[in-house]
């Protein structure tokens, strides 16, 4: 999730004014809360003498190690988060109009806005005794001249960035902005009672020359950005099959890797898909797979039709072994869909498929590779 | 399952979405057949694993109600090809029981297909860094389906009520759809071989992957635009452009439901800075979606005029509806067809202007004009069109007539095609006579005039043609300026003007009452002398006044024209002379006043140029050898003067037209220009190819210039010291004398310090052959020539190079003292054109001097013997001299150079004879003859 710790650098040394209203208002709040003007000048002057340290702030809290002479003080400001609830109604108020995230993202904090979510009960700006002082020095003015240096700084940091007020009262600038999301709705009786149309006629199907040139992506550390590309195409591909077939092209993880590297052979040696099966693919999906895979049985009758045919077209005698028939290096296997796959004996002496599918065994025989 | 309403849960990362279907809660059934929608129902593929049958589901019920169901939740992976099934069966007639709801996603699943089958996923990070593919880029055709199936979304198929709404409230159909969407292209590039092939898991593995390190990788800049929608009512809408891919443009409501959340910032932010150009877009930051926002007319109004021009400025386009006509356009009309053709410009001339509306290039009917002119709104119905209007456009239509222009002015603008309106540059057109005339002055001549009679020479064409511009700028009242090269003949083409002006009724300008009337010539001192000689040589009869010196007058037309007003003559005056006396100057009724070497009145701030302007004449010519148009305020200032007004005054001048051009080097506006003075302003190089043929290879001029009082007096006192010692001597005595005497008067005329050899003299202003060469040096060195100056005397080369050095000329000397290795240096520096002016001693002038590169030689003194003199010019006019020579001889009025050049001019054989043997000969005179010869005589 989102950072809600965020660190600011140390002011250097040097005289500066708060200008915004904002940072006024918690300027007011401070010197409102304190009992004593003396802490309070002398935080400033700490403070403009760059004698506060990287502040951290932190949902509920500002801290900065300040130094006073040879000591180093640990020094916090407090500030009571909002609720959930309190952020649900300051989201609310947020989104009401698109002018305050833009004006909160150009660093401008809206009077509107902190008016609004004040009216409805969410306090955004600290008013008296909300800034809490806290050091580990032993001075008993709250608060010290350490957290009233600390309180200063703290307001040149709102005048440059409103944000760090959210991330005090408990989110971080990218929650807010997604917390901002308008979601619209409509009563549910209404949604009920409202007449449908029908839907609209369905568009065909494009066509396989229909998709884009693919998209150039910058690369960048951590991702193959030449695989996302063609992780477009095959995205394609495979929603060509789903609106063909009303099925994903293939059913298992083993199958979707040989149909990736039939489809796209750069990637074959990243997928460590069997080339035998890679060559399956590309014969016929995942029935030639299956061909390729696993022998089996056919039915008498399919049988005894090849037997016929294949006297009848005179081709050399076979040697036939469950759905394998075999003549020298050539092999065609009966395939459940009561179609030829080819095959031919390679060095390796290994059969690979070759060629396509026939239902006619000499066209498949004969079909060159 | 199909018969089972599904619905559709969104996710985050969406892949991780799921379909229920579940048993809905208004199922008018008893129930016996479809109260728990289980694994048996889904059919034989897919939803093998995981679920058990008795999901539950909390769905809102029609009648507002809380109700939880039974059901079956699907991961995407299996409610895809499951829906996709379902829609082919809800379009079949034998399947009549798929729910309508699951045939609403499965049309959105097949939707989804469609679009990833043309490869529109692309990969993005959800708003809690996930990695997720995206269902874009999106045509708007396919938004288009995208709304249209969102409209038909049954409650059943959104019935998942929204968290934290009392009432209960159902989510918005297009953004769920659109969510949906994004789910299944999330989905579909993915798998375990998509994983193994991409070697990690980030947008190739299903498991989500939070990956916050890629959200700047996958971050798209946007830019947003505004479409303008109307007219009833006007609208604008929203426009999101990914930098990445300009092609992509949504509408904010498209992209707002899917957007990541720094999309939607960056988006914000923009239309942030847009509405500080534009405040009426301030509307939509004040809606939740800043989608679109309803404008006023007023509104509209002011994008037309300035909004539009400042959004542009931010980077925002505008975009108009495309049905809206705008090519509703103004220009101004200058003169009208009914009026009189403007022959002469005076300057109480006016010439209407009106802006002039068209719509596609036809002009507006005053039917037309009149309903625009009564506009209320921004639009208006033109020839049954709706036509965008400008308020300006509408203020044109209501305010047609402008404040008429001068006709200078009107004319001015007509060369231009643009004029100032309210200032503004607005283009403008011509009409009727002013566009003719524009035509006429904007096309060169092409025929040359008829030589007047009564000129004593025969014209050169290009002359003709230079007479034929004078005279017709002139009788229109124009002025102009006639810059050509020295040499061409300027001032022979101005007699011939005068003598034309004088003696022809001219056909262009019937009405006027003529152009009859003398010529005022105003010139530097120096030239008084040539423009006499000239008018006298070339117009014999035509009187000549020099209005110079003591007691000068002008001429009563009455007495002082032989036969009364007949005959128009000339007045010649000096630039000084002018200066004193321009009241009494502009009494007379001038028919042309010319300026002579006008850039001396470039200084439009000197007493000269102020005093030359209260001389009124019907028409002015400003002649001048200099390139004037290299510098725009020295153009601006003779301009203004030939044709005042045409330019605008000085301030206006220089910013409209001299800083654009000389500062910006703004090439349209040079252009304009261009053809607004070339009319105006005649200048032909004696290199230009129609020119030079006509140039002889050799033109000799005598310079006469008016001795200064100075040397006048000096002269007067060398004649008579040593007339007297010559008459009380004689034999070689005498001759001696003689010589001493011709001697000492030449030195007197060429420089007073040169006779009084004085050591440090002051040169300016005492000598008038000094002053003319100036004036010659000037114009040559302005057209980057070279020129050979000889005198006889070393002493005088001296004090030349000094005074031209004093200038800030270069100069080489050359003389008989000059070591040889030393001549050769000077020769190459001045054929290398290091050095324009050449100044030699004729003595040195002898033999292997090749000087080709000058094209001016100037005699500063005579030597009277012409075969000398020849012999030197040669120097320059020489084989591989391609360029003509102009020979100048300066002769001092009055004195005895004048006379003997007239003698060589008169009768050259006898002076040839005579003058054989150079001065020796004039030895021989008597002394009543070398008295006459030697005798100053007044130069009028």
């Amino acid at each position: 999730m989102t950072d809600r710790v965020k660190g600011f650098p140390a002011f250097p040394k040097g005289a500066r004014r708060t200008l915004t209203w904002w940072g006024r208002a918690w300027l007011q709040a401070l010197e409102d809360t304190s009992l004593d003007n003396g802490p309070l000048r002398q935080g400033r002057k700490y403070a403009q003498a760059g004698l506060v340290g990287t502040i951290t702030a932190s949902p509920g809290r500002l801290h900065a190690a300040v130094h006073d002479g040879d000591e180093v003080h640990h020094t916090g400001v407090l500030l009571t988060p909002l609720t959930d609830a309190e952020w649900d109604r300051f989201l609310a108020h947020l989104s009401r109009k698109a002018g305050h995230l833009a004006a909160l993202l150009d660093h401008e904090m809206p009077r509107e806005l902190v008016d609004a979510a004040a009216d409805a009960g969410v306090p955004l700006l600290p008013g008296i005794g909300d800034l809490d002082p806290e050091c580990t020095c032993d001075a008993w003015e709250l608060p010290c001249r350490h957290a009233a240096a600390l309180c200063h700084q703290a307001a040149w940091l709102l005048d440059a960035d409103p944000w760090v007020l959210l991330l005090l009262r408990g989110r971080a600038q990218d929650e807010v902005v997604t917390g901002a999301r308008p979601t619209a709705g409509v009563p549910a009786t209404t949604a009920y009672a409202r007449p449908v149309p029908d839907l609209p006629p369905a568009c065909p199907n494009p066509s396989p020359d229909a998709l884009d040139p693919l998209p150039e992506f910058d690369p960048v550390a951590g991702l193959d950005v030449a695989v996302l590309r063609l992780l477009v195409a095959d995205a394609a591909a495979k929603a060509r099959a789903l609106l063909a077939t009303g099925d994903w092209p293939a059913d298992d993880d083993r199958q979707d890797h040989v149909r990736l590297a039939a489809a796209h052979p750069e990637l074959r040696d990243r997928l460590h898909a069997d080339p035998r099966a890679v060559h399956a693919w590309r014969q016929g999906g995942r029935t030639a797979l299956r061909v390729l895979d696993q022998p089996w049985t056919p039915p008498e009758a399919d049988t005894n039709r090849a037997r016929a045919t294949w006297r009848g077209r005179e081709l050399p005698e076979p040697v036939v072994r469950r759905n394998r028939w075999t003549v020298r290096d050539r092999q065609l296997r009966y395939g459940p869909d009561g179609r030829w796959y080819p095959y031919r004996r390679r060095p390796d002496g290994r059969w690979w498929p070759t060629g396509a599918p026939h239902h006619d065994p000499a066209t498949a025989l004969t079909d060159p590779d | 399952m199909e018969r089972y309403p599904a619905v559709f849960e969104p996710a985050d990362p969406p892949r991780t979405s799921t379909i229920a279907f579940y048993a809905p809660p208004d199922h008018e059934d008893d129930g016996s057949h479809a109260a728990s929608p289980d694994h048996e129902d889904v059919g034989d593929r897919g939803a093998r694993s995981g679920h058990p049958g008795a999901d539950r589901l909390t769905v809102a019920a029609p009648d507002g109600g809380r109700r939880t169901v039974p059901a079956l939740r699907l991961p995407l992976t299996e409610a895809i090809p499951l829906l996709t099934r379902a829609r082919r069966a809800a379009g079949d007639p034998a399947r009549p029981d798929v729910h309508p709801a699951t045939a609403f996603w499965g049309a959105a699943v097949v939707l989804a297909l469609q679009l990833v089958a043309r490869g529109r996923v692309r990969p993005a990070l959800t708003d809690t860094d996930f990695d997720a593919w995206r269902l874009t880029p999106l045509d708007p055709a396919d938004h288009a389906r995208v709304r249209d199936l969102a409209a038909a979304m049954p409650p059943h198929a959104r019935a998942v009520p929204l968290a934290g709404r009392d009432p209960l409230e159902l989510p918005d159909a297009e953004p769920l759809l659109r969510a949906f969407l994004d789910a299944v292209a999330d989905t579909m590039p993915r798998g375990a071989a998509a994983a193994t092939a991409a070697g990690a898991p980030a947008f190739a593995a299903t498991a989500p992957q939070h990956v916050p390190h890629l959200r700047e990788w996958a971050h798209q800049g946007v830019r947003v635009s505004v479409r303008i929608e109307g007219p009833d009512p006007f609208q604008a809408v929203l426009q999101v452009h990914h930098l990445a891919d300009p092609t992509l443009v949504l509408d904010a409501a498209e992209l707002w439901p899917g957007a990541g959340r720094a999309t939607r910032a960056d988006a914000t932010v923009a239309l942030r800075r847009a509405a500080r150009a534009w405040s009426p877009l301030e509307r939509l930051l004040d809606q939740p979606v800043p989608d679109r926002a309803t404008l006023a007319d007023t509104d509209v109004e002011q994008l037309l005029t300035t909004g539009a021009v400042r959004l542009a400025s931010a980077g925002v386009d505008v975009h108009w509806p495309t049905d809206l006509v705008r090519d509703l356009t103004a220009k101004v009309v200058l003169g009208d067809d009914t009026g009189d053709r403007p022959t002469f410009f005076g300057p109480d001339q006016l010439t209407a202007v009106n802006w002039q509306l068209a719509l596609g290039g036809d002009p507006l009917t005053p039917d037309e004009l009149d309903r625009l002119a009564e506009a209320t709104r921004p639009v208006v119905r033109l020839r049954d069109r709706w036509t965008l209007v400008d308020p300006e456009l509408a203020r044109r239509a209501r305010e047609r007539a402008l404040k008429p222009l001068t006709a200078v002015q009107a004319l001015g603008a007509a060369l231009t095609g643009t004029a100032e309106i309210d200032g503004a540059e607005v283009e403008v057109t011509a009409t009727g006579p002013l566009d003719r005339l524009r035509q006429r002055l904007a096309r060169p001549d092409a025929e040359p005039a008829d030589p007047p009679p009564g000129l004593r020479a025969d014209l050169r064409d290009y002359q003709l043609r230079g007479l034929r511009w004078l005279d017709r700028m002139t009788s229109l009242g124009l002025g102009a300026c006639l810059a050509d090269d020295m040499g061409l003949g300027k001032t022979i083409t101005l007699i011939a003007l005068h003598l034309h002006r004088n003696t022809t009724r001219n056909p262009e300008t019937p009405d006027t009452d003529g152009t009859a009337g003398p010529t005022l010539v105003v010139c530097p001192a120096s030239l008084l002398g040539n423009w006499q000689r000239e008018i006298e040589r070339f117009a014999p009869g035509t009187p000549v006044h020099r209005y110079h010196g003591a007691g000068r007058t002008l001429p009563n037309r009455d007495t002082d024209t032989p036969g009364g007003s007949t005959t128009a003559g000339f007045v010649l005056t000096t630039y000084g002379t002018m200066r004193l006396d321009a009241d009494r100057l502009a009494e007379a009724h001038w028919g042309l006043v010319v300026a002579d070497e006008a850039q001396h009145v470039k200084n439009p701030a000197s007493d000269t140029a102020k005093a030359l302007r209260r001389i009124p004449a019907r028409a002015r010519v400003a002649l001048t050898g200099t390139p004037v148009e290299n510098s725009l305020t020295e153009l601006w200032a003779i301009l203004d003067w030939t044709t005042s007004g045409l330019l605008g005054d000085l301030p206006r001048f220089k910013a409209r037209w001299a800083r654009p051009v000389e500062v910006d080097h703004d090439h349209a506006t040079a252009e304009r220009f261009a053809r607004l003075v070339r009319p105006f302003l005649l200048r032909r190089r004696k290199t230009d190819p129609g020119i030079a043929p006509e140039l002889p290879a050799k033109t000799e001029t005598d310079r006469p210039v008016a001795l200064t009082r100075e040397q006048a007096a000096l002269y007067e006192a060398v004649v008579r010291e040593l007339m007297e010692e010559i008459r009380n001597a004689d034999g070689i005595t005498r001759r001696g004398r003689v010589v001493k005497l011709l001697t000492a008067l030449k030195q007197v005329c060429n420089h007073p310090a040169q006779y009084l050899k004085e050591p440090r003299p002051e040169l300016a202003g005492r000598s008038g052959k000094l002053e003319l060469l100036d004036e010659l040096l000037d114009t040559i060195l302005a057209e980057d020539g070279a020129v050979l100056v000889f005198t006889q005397y070393v002493a005088m080369a001296r004090l030349l190079r000094r005074h031209l050095t004093d200038r800030g000329v270069t100069t080489a000397l050359l003389h008989g003292g000059t070591p040889v290795p030393e001549r050769e240096t000077l020769v190459h520096r001045f054929q290398d054109g290091q050095v324009p002016v050449f100044l030699l001693s004729l003595k040195a002038a002898g033999t292997g001097l090749n000087l080709t590169r000058a094209d001016h030689v100037v005699h500063y003194d005579r030597w009277w013997n012409p075969a000398v003199e020849d012999q030197a010019t040669d120097r320059a006019h020489r084989i591989g001299q391609t360029r003509p020579v102009q020979v100048h001889r300066l002769i001092a009025e009055g004195t005895v150079e004048d006379r003997i050049a007239a003698m060589l001019r008169a009768k050259r054989d006898l002076a040839d004879s005579v003058l054989a043997r150079g001065d020796a000969a004039l030895t021989e005179l008597t002394d009543d003859e070398l008295a006459g010869l030697v005798e100053l005589r007044s130069g009028t």
